[in-house]
């Protein structure tokens, strides 16, 4: 069997082509937490309506609503990467086999171009993923890596922080002794809208562990988490644990719909794009992805000191 | 000779009378621009507020130095600002031993 023949990998990726673009780009873990905008060219206004108080009043018939309604333009901008790597499907090969003798699965269901592609695609979400809550716009200059293009989530919160649009809750370091009275604390920080909607608070995978391990210890009841999600006991609030915040100790509480993702693709058939060089393969595609959060202020969002 | 000195005479005469009307557009139009500019100025966006800085001032607890890195902060429920904090002997020993990220060790 020649693994190396382009037009299998070509033929695969036209037959899969939307399965594998929904995949790539509605696969990578906070995808399911946030809200995902498809087609961002450029820029996208992501405008926040500030309706000022007492605009309920006495009557009389003189119109006094000036000034009453303020929007705050937050622009979500997507940036232009790439995914580039080469694959010697003969190194692949033994891997391959294994894969499909252990699953039990026809090599007809699922041909080692799939296999392949899998593995990118992974290796892809892993990246995106880092970028979007750790990145930090030219943190180092010669970084070309995702992580260095664009603010991510954790960037974002931290200006506002330094900008007093957000003030951090100190809860100092998370410990598996205190992480559920850190959480309750940087929720109690939220705005009564807000703790009356349904919220998500994202903290790093490690931190979601160590949570259960606290509420275990301290309450004697073992908690239900599923794919690193499970209700909190006090509020319509759904803690998560997510691979991007890997290695920060921040505890992030706001409403799903208040974190924004763009990307932008080219059109279906360019999105992975392929040539054959001697045994090798280079697959490339390019895209472009940028974050937003549409409201950054006390109340809306809530987090901690770290 | 003399009919032609007439004949540029009223071609000069002409000639300033097009000029002034085109003085006259020059500055209703200035006074429009200005007009429109003022406009501009009044629904331009506002200056972004200027970035309020964390105090400077460094505190010592249990022979450590340490500084803010915020201007803000919530403890217990109520925002404190970091210039009052300074003077709270008892909640900056309480922020070093937390290990808070709102203040940091100065070496």
């Amino acid at each position: 069997m020649d693994y190396t023949q382009l037009e299998a990998y070509q033929a695969y990726v036209e037959q899969f082509a939307e399965e594998l673009i929904t995949k790539l780009y509605y696969g990578f873990p906070s995808a399911d937490t946030v809200r995902v905008h498809e087609g961002v060219k450029g820029k996208k206004v992501l405008t926040e309506v500030i309706v000022g108080d007492n605009i309920v009043k006495r009557w009389r018939k003189e119109f006094d609503g000036t000034a009453d309604v303020d929007f705050v333009p937050r622009v979500l901008d997507v940036n232009p990467l790439k995914v580039e790597t080469s694959i010697t499907p003969q190194e692949i090969e033994s891997n391959y086999l294994g894969f499909i003798r252990q699953t039990g699965q026809s090599p007809e269901d699922y041909p080692i171009q799939a296999f392949i592609l899998d593995k990118v695609i992974q290796k892809a979400h892993e990246e995106i993923e880092q970028a979007v809550w750790g990145g930090e716009a030219g943190a180092v200059a010669a970084l070309d890596n995702a992580i260095a293009v664009f603010d991510g989530f954790l960037h974002l919160i931290d200006d506002a922080i330094t900008a007093t649009d957000v003030t951090p809750t100190v809860t100092g370091a998370n410990t598996p002794a205190n992480i559920v009275g850190n959480v309750e604390s940087v929720f109690d920080s939220l705005g009564d809208a807000e703790k009356v909607s349904p919220t998500i608070a994202f903290v790093a995978p490690q931190n979601f562990i160590n949570y259960n391990r606290n509420y275990r210890n301290d309450y004697g009841k073992y908690t239900n988490p599923q794919n690193m999600r499970e209700k909190l006991d006090f509020a319509d609030c759904t803690l998560v644990g997510l691979p991007g915040m890997t290695g920060s100790d921040k505890i992030i509480i706001t409403s799903q719909e208040n974190l924004h993702v763009g990307i932008d693709t080219p059109s279906d058939h360019n999105a992975f794009r392929m040539q054959q060089n001697h045994r090798t393969i280079d697959f490339w595609m390019d895209f472009k992805l940028g974050v937003q959060i549409a409201q950054l202020r006390d109340g809306i969002i809530a987090v901690n000191d770290q | 000779m003399a009919e032609k000195k007439d004949v540029t005479n009223e071609r000069l005469d002409a000639l300033e009378k097009i000029m002034a009307e085109q003085e006259e557009t020059i500055e209703s139009l200035k006074a429009e621009n200005a007009k429109l500019s003022e406009q501009v100025g009044a629904t331009a966006t506002p200056k972004k507020k200027a970035k309020p800085k964390p105090p400077e001032k460094t505190f010592t607890v249990s022979g450590d130095k340490y500084r803010f890195q915020v201007v803000q902060f919530r403890y217990q429920g109520a925002i404190v600002k970091a210039v009052d904090a300074l003077d709270d002997k008892e909640l900056l020993k309480t922020l070093v031993d937390n290990n808070s990220a709102v203040i940091t060790q100065v070496k």
